[in-house]
């Protein structure tokens, strides 16, 4: 135990993993940079959709929200699109995904659509996948899933490219500007 | 838009677990920078009963013939992370990290929301500080008295973390309007409070029928089979049972083929919500279509004719399409004019299906 060098690499090593995400475990993250086309200053105040010269650094992350960090990319899942701008204001996250919709619209109900959804708990089956009866069992009970069950059964459940695929905001939120007024806005991302 | 069809998406997700990484990285890294354009749909205040639906509903979209969309600006991916742990792993989203001019809703999601993303990162990622992992943190100073706690990075001076205070003229404080910071939107809100959803959140079918109105023929047979795939993997009979009578409420035609292909009955009762219209924006046949992200395997080998080969090269990279040279063994080949060529992946190396 006085070998420090063996002590300190392995205690380290022991110790290297974290808990993954409980929803979006498996992503992957880029770095960029957004610029507004013109001032929004009629809309809203926020500084980094006013000067079209400013460069805003982000940085992306795109996952699916079902399977654990190391499962398949390429699985009918629905996709988290979430970008931080780092902007002189402090950070704006927009924290989206690649549909407009939702499972649910009560954020209470989330624990149990995920539980649904994820491995069944008795015997961990199956990864990364809704084809199971606990999932559907959810869905028959809870009608306001329909919606977004037919999102899912679509063919933007499985995008061949997360650079070719459209993001969406999915909560309604406000632009309010320097005068105080406001308006309920929905975010979109699209492909140019 | 681009979608792989059900099959292909199984067969990759054994050949290339990593393919949607792999290729945004390799884009990047190729100086290929992927480009979305940030829209927004905007409704007046006043307005917010004007629509069939409750535009506080998460389960509801703005469809764009209702509201149009308005490009306000271009985010530009350009450069990959050097650690993946450092950076994708430890990233921290939050709704509620808003910059002022961006305000909330009484969407009853989004309420849950802003609790729950802050809440995960305080045991994923050890304790209150992680907005000062490097990844999480402000480019704008920070004004607050937060002290303490596991892994603080800030060395903060001074003597005082309180406010009010008079040891230091109030320093630190939290920006107050005047100085650029936070001020909630002032809504005025009158009612009872209960815990109970609004009458209006039980529409659940309408905007279902309008995404099927939407779809065009080989969408909605990709939607039968995506139903065909998933309840087929449902054993209970009575959940598929139920299933079908439920997407009877979506679209009766729907219904009757999603029964076939599972062993269940046709449904009884009419089905359909009686909407009629349909949103062109939302189906895939009607969103870009281009050549440009695609990857594509150049198959050949020694006695190949270079002009030919180089000519399809040029064409490909020109519609923004990557490619690879996949011969039976790796190293170079030689044309018939003695001119060479670097293979990329031999037969074996070669993910079979990476290439789309």
């Amino acid at each position: 135990m006085e070998d420090f060098h063996f002590r300190e690499k392995l205690t380290h090593f022991d110790n290297e993993r974290i808990t993954e995400r409980v929803v979006h475990a498996r992503g992957f993250g880029v770095h960029g940079y957004f610029q507004v086309y013109e001032p929004m200053t009629e809309y809203t105040k926020a500084k980094f959709l006013q000067d079209p010269a400013v460069k805003t650094p982000v940085f992306v992350r795109f996952s699916t929200v079902v399977g654990s960090r190391g499962s398949a990319d390429t699985v009918r899942d629905v996709r988290g699109f979430a970008t931080i701008f780092y902007t002189a204001e402090g950070n704006y996250d927009l924290v989206a995904n690649n549909m407009p919709v939702f499972f649910i619209h009560d954020g209470i109900k989330f624990p149990d659509v995920i539980h649904a959804i994820k491995p069944e708990q008795h015997n961990e089956i199956p990864q990364a996948s809704a084809a199971h009866d606990t999932f559907w069992d959810f869905v028959v009970n809870t009608p306001e899933l329909a919606h977004m069950i037919m999102w899912l059964m679509s063919d933007r459940a499985i995008p061949r490219s997360f650079r070719m695929m459209e993001g969406f905001g999915v909560n309604t939120f406000r632009f309010v500007n320097e005068q105080g007024k406001a308006r309920f806005i929905n975010f979109t991302g699209n492909l140019i | 838009m681009h979608s792989l069809v059900w099959d292909e998406a199984q067969k990759i997700a054994g050949k290339d677990p990593d393919f949607n990484r792999r290729d945004l990285w390799d884009a990047i890294n190729k100086g290929d920078f992927p480009e979305f354009e940030l829209g927004v749909q905007m409704i007046e205040e006043d307005q917010e009963f004007d629509f069939d639906f409750d535009i506080l509903d998460a389960t509801k979209f703005w469809p764009e013939e209702q509201v149009p969309v308005k490009l306000i600006g271009k985010m530009v991916l350009d450069r990959n992370v050097d650690n993946f742990f450092a950076e994708t792993e430890q990233a921290a989203f939050h709704p509620g990290n808003v910059v002022p001019g961006i305000d909330f809703t009484n969407d009853p999601l989004l309420q849950g929301r802003l609790f729950s993303y802050l809440d995960t990162q305080l045991i994923r990622l050890g304790g209150p500080n992680f907005h000062e992992i490097p990844i999480n943190r402000s480019r704008a100073d920070v004004h607050n008295n937060q002290r303490e706690g596991m892994h603080r990075m800030t060395i903060d001076r001074g003597v005082t973390s309180y406010s009010p205070n008079s040891l230091r003229a109030n320093s630190p404080e939290p920006a107050g309007e005047r100085e650029g910071g936070y001020v909630h939107y002032m809504e005025k809100v009158d009612g009872y409070k209960v815990r109970q959803r609004s009458e209006s959140f039980k529409d659940f079918y309408r905007q279902a029928t309008l995404f099927w109105n939407s779809m065009s023929p080989p969408e909605r047979q990709h939607i039968i089979d995506a139903f065909h795939f998933e309840l087929g993997n449902v054993l209970g009979m009575s959940i598929r049972q139920r299933l079908v009578d439920m997407f009877n409420n979506v679209d009766g035609e729907l219904a009757k083929q999603i029964a076939m292909g599972i062993g269940a009955n046709p449904p009884q009762a009419p089905g359909g919500t009686g909407v009629t219209g349909s949103s062109p924006a939302i189906s895939q046949a009607n969103t870009v279509k281009t050549p440009a992200t695609r990857k594509v395997a150049i198959l050949t080998d020694h006695g190949f004719n270079y002009p030919e080969i180089t000519q399809v090269m040029d064409n490909l990279k020109q519609a923004g399409v990557h490619w690879e040279i996949i011969s039976k063994y790796q190293g170079m080949i030689t044309a018939v004019d003695g001119r060479q060529l670097q293979v990329n992946r031999n037969y074996l190396s070669y993910r079979k299906l990476s290439c789309f």
